[in-house]
């Protein structure tokens, strides 16, 4: 991803949004671990509503690749599906990705 | 609406969105504050009234929907214009009705978001925010997710459930802070929706039920186990019971659901039923000792008016028997009382003036002997000129109004007031009270007094026979107010106590209203036992208890009749073949054998014409009602007295002519 584009596109200054994405890293490495957590427990109520929060950053900042991942690991929490966790490793991945980019 | 707009909020729980836009509204030169959740907003906003605040939908705690909820609830921010910042919103389609908010900006990329919010700014400072009320920005802009209406549906469903539930419903957060109540919570609690969101719950209730409310909360949030508070609380004189349960989120603070339940009408009627139920139990005892003292005071009540007259003046016995004959009377007094709690005592019903008794009980020896022990209680009356009239019996009914009379004015130790009114009531709405009284037209007794009133526990059973505070041998049977009990609700009527310890105590009989005039008294003049005297009738006694046999033929042999006795139904029977009697005094209740009532069919295959005088311990019972109906017209109660048996013997055979 090339930060300065996606800030432009966004109408931001790529410094600010540097900083948002760090935020966001930061702040989604948190979740997911709260969501694995959470699915260990089988508070699947929690783990959706966690998805839910760094889904809708994602597409705020519009990382659209997490934010996909991120709809297909809500859909398949909220069924119950498998899969759940490959979906997780695949968005630690992609949110380690974006660390290095930035 | 607003025009100028300086101060916004923003309460967001994602870090990045709460970033992006305070960088952007700063930017543009607005005092920006931000909050995380929902309580960090409410305790913002006792500081700072923003002109505009963005709110996230999904938070912890508090969500979205809640926080626009209680913000429109708060007079201080009628004029803040709350736009809900959301990605569900897209994903529910726009649904202005579950949420309270101006406007819906739907959450995208920052780019499109951040030209959303500039169009609704904008529009604010051209002072048009009426116009894009109830919009929803860019959801044109989000790609189709999955509908999720099946979510609201069953938010509607249990939207619906919740308003529509008896029990009152609270979601509590950060300890007792409310963020929901239902409306039968908010009728429960006697507040209004926006009297309680945001207020902290425990602090309703006065102490200690406060702080074991807090207990309770604290405990249900560390052991995450639902708890029932074991006490019923009291708020705004209503009884409740709290359940608690903690409802597990994703956070560190507990969310817990109070489920409140308003017992104060069951609590009311389980006392009423108790009440009638004890006293139901103890009028059935009382009723079955009366019945056999009855037979064992004739004796003692009938005798000394024998002995008496054939004693010389002088006689050193004369005054022991008299003693004799008015404790007899005294004993004879509790049994009537007990009678009337078994509730088989109330004879024919006539039409009657509760005024009257009143009056008639003030001017009498009775009440000027017990108001002489109590010279510096005033006692008035404000008595309905117009009163209506009630159906029953005279006598209880002057017992009941003599009771309430006397224990009021026995109540004031010292100096005080008794304040006896009537009145015609109708009652609209129930009253619940001591019981509940339903409505409709009743002639309302109240006798209210200054005295020392009643402790509550006491209240529960003052109507108990034998349960009196008074000094023991001073005055009553220690069922005065057994009685009332027992005459108020053999008249089909209520009773409503009001007793505070220390200031008085009042108490009104409601009687339903019978359509008819007041008969007057049936006192007739007084009589001598020289006018009882008789002509050599011929009478037969039929009694199975020989004491009773040999009272009644005593009695009726010394007024001058022919008796002849007859110790069953059987034997009265072969007595009447072979012999003409004119009259037949009759006992009810015989064992074995026949009763009265048969006996009586009997008599009449044999002699049609026969007369006769029904006895019984008991006033009415079916079956004297059914041999009424023979023909029976005399009805003696015991024990009767030379007097009440020689009047009720003269009636009956007086009465043989008028009848052919």
């Amino acid at each position: 991803m090339n930060i300065s584009e996606q800030a432009e596109r966004l109408g931001l200054e790529t410094g600010q949004y540097r900083e948002l994405v760090q935020l966001f890293v930061e702040n989604t490495r948190r979740e997911l671990s709260e969501i694995e957590q959470a699915i260990r427990e089988n508070n699947f109520k929690k783990a959706a509503d966690l998805v839910h929060s760094f889904k809708g950053a994602a597409a705020n900042l519009g990382i659209d690749d997490i934010a996909a991942g991120g709809e297909k690991l809500g859909h398949a929490i909220r069924n119950r599906q498998s899969g759940i966790e490959q979906t997780i490793n695949k968005l630690h991945n992609d949110v380690e990705r974006l660390s290095q980019t930035i | 609406m607003v025009s100028e707009i300086k101060q916004i909020m923003v309460v967001d729980n994602h870090p990045v969105m709460l970033k992006f836009m305070s960088d952007f509204l700063q930017n543009k030169g607005y005092d920006v504050k931000t909050a995380s959740d929902g309580l960090s907003a409410l305790d913002l906003l006792s500081s700072f009234i923003p002109d505009i605040i963005f709110i996230d939908l999904v938070m912890p705690n508090i969500s979205g929907e809640k926080l626009c909820h209680i913000l429109r609830s708060r007079k201080d921010l009628e004029n803040c214009f709350i736009v809900v910042l959301s990605a569900i919103m897209a994903e529910e389609g726009p649904s202005f009705d579950i949420c309270d908010a101006d406007v819906f900006i739907a959450k995208g990329p920052f780019d499109k978001l951040s030209s959303h919010v500039g169009q609704v700014l904008e529009k604010l400072h051209q002072g048009r925010g009426e116009q894009i009320k109830g919009r929803v920005f860019g959801s044109e802009d989000l790609f189709e997710r999955e509908i999720t209406n099946e979510l609201l549906d069953s938010k509607k469903h249990y939207e619906m459930t919740l308003n529509h539930m008896s029990e009152g419903l609270l979601e509590l957060v950060d300890g007792s802070v409310v963020v929901f109540a239902n409306p039968a919570a908010q009728s429960i609690l006697g507040r209004s929706e926006e009297n309680l969101l945001s207020r902290d719950f425990a602090d309703l209730f006065r102490e200690p039920a406060s702080t074991l409310l807090r207990e309770h909360i604290n405990n249900t949030a560390s052991t995450t186990k639902e708890t029932e508070v074991d006490e019923l609380l009291e708020i705004e004189d209503r009884l409740v019971s709290i359940k608690i349960m903690p409802v597990v989120g994703h956070d560190t603070r507990t969310t817990s659901l109070v489920i409140l339940r308003d017992v104060t009408q069951e609590k009311q009627l389980e006392a009423q039923l108790q009440r009638a139920k004890k006293m139901e139990a103890v009028g059935t005892l009382a009723g079955g000792v009366a019945h056999d003292l009855n037979n064992v005071l004739s004796a003692i009540v009938t005798y000394p008016d024998l002995i008496l007259p054939q004693l010389p003046e002088d006689s050193p016995i004369r005054r022991p028997i008299q003693t004799m004959r008015e404790s007899g009377n005294k004993a004879v007094a509790i049994v009537q009382d007990l009678l009337t709690l078994a509730r088989r005592g109330v004879p024919t019903k006539m039409s009657i003036n509760v005024n009257r008794v009143i009056t008639e009980f003030l001017n009498s020896p009775e009440y000027n002997k017990m108001k002489s022990y109590h010279p510096n209680v005033e006692v008035t009356t404000s008595l309905e000129a117009e009163l209506s009239n009630l159906s029953g019996s005279p006598v209880h009914l002057s017992k009941a109004v003599m009771n309430l009379i006397s224990n009021a004015v026995e109540s004031v130790e010292d100096k005080g007031e008794v304040h006896i009114s009537t009145s015609n009531v109708r009652l609209e709405e129930p009253i619940t009270g001591y019981e509940t009284v339903p409505p409709g037209n009743y002639i309302k007794i109240k006798v209210s007094d200054t005295g020392g009133g009643i402790s509550s526990q006491d209240l529960e059973r003052v109507f108990e026979p034998f349960y009196t505070k008074k000094k023991m041998g001073r005055s009553g049977t220690g069922l005065g107010m057994s009685v009332v009990w027992g005459t108020v609700k053999d008249h089909s009527g209520y009773i409503d106590l009001k007793s505070l310890e220390n200031s008085g105590t009042s108490i009104c009989l409601y009687f339903p209203v019978h359509a008819g005039r007041a008969e007057e008294g049936q006192k007739g003049p007084e009589v001598s036992q020289e006018d009882l005297k008789g002509n050599g009738e011929s009478i037969l006694v039929v009694d199975d208890v020989r004491q009773q046999r040999e009272i009644a033929y005593t009695l009726l042999a010394s007024l001058g009749y022919k008796v002849d006795v007859a110790p069953s139904g059987e034997a009265a029977l072969s007595h009447i073949t072979e012999k003409h009697a004119d009259l037949v005094l009759l006992d009810m209740i015989m064992d074995p054998g026949m009763d009265g009532l048969q006996t009586y069919q009997k008599i009449l295959e044999i002699s049609p014409e026969q007369k006769a005088i029904i006895v019984s311990g008991f006033s009415e019972t079916p079956r004297i009602k059914q041999i009424e109906k023979l023909g029976v017209s005399q009805f003696l109660k015991k024990p009767y007295t030379i007097k009440s048996l020689g009047m009720a013997v003269k009636k009956e055979l007086n009465n043989k002519g008028q009848q052919e």
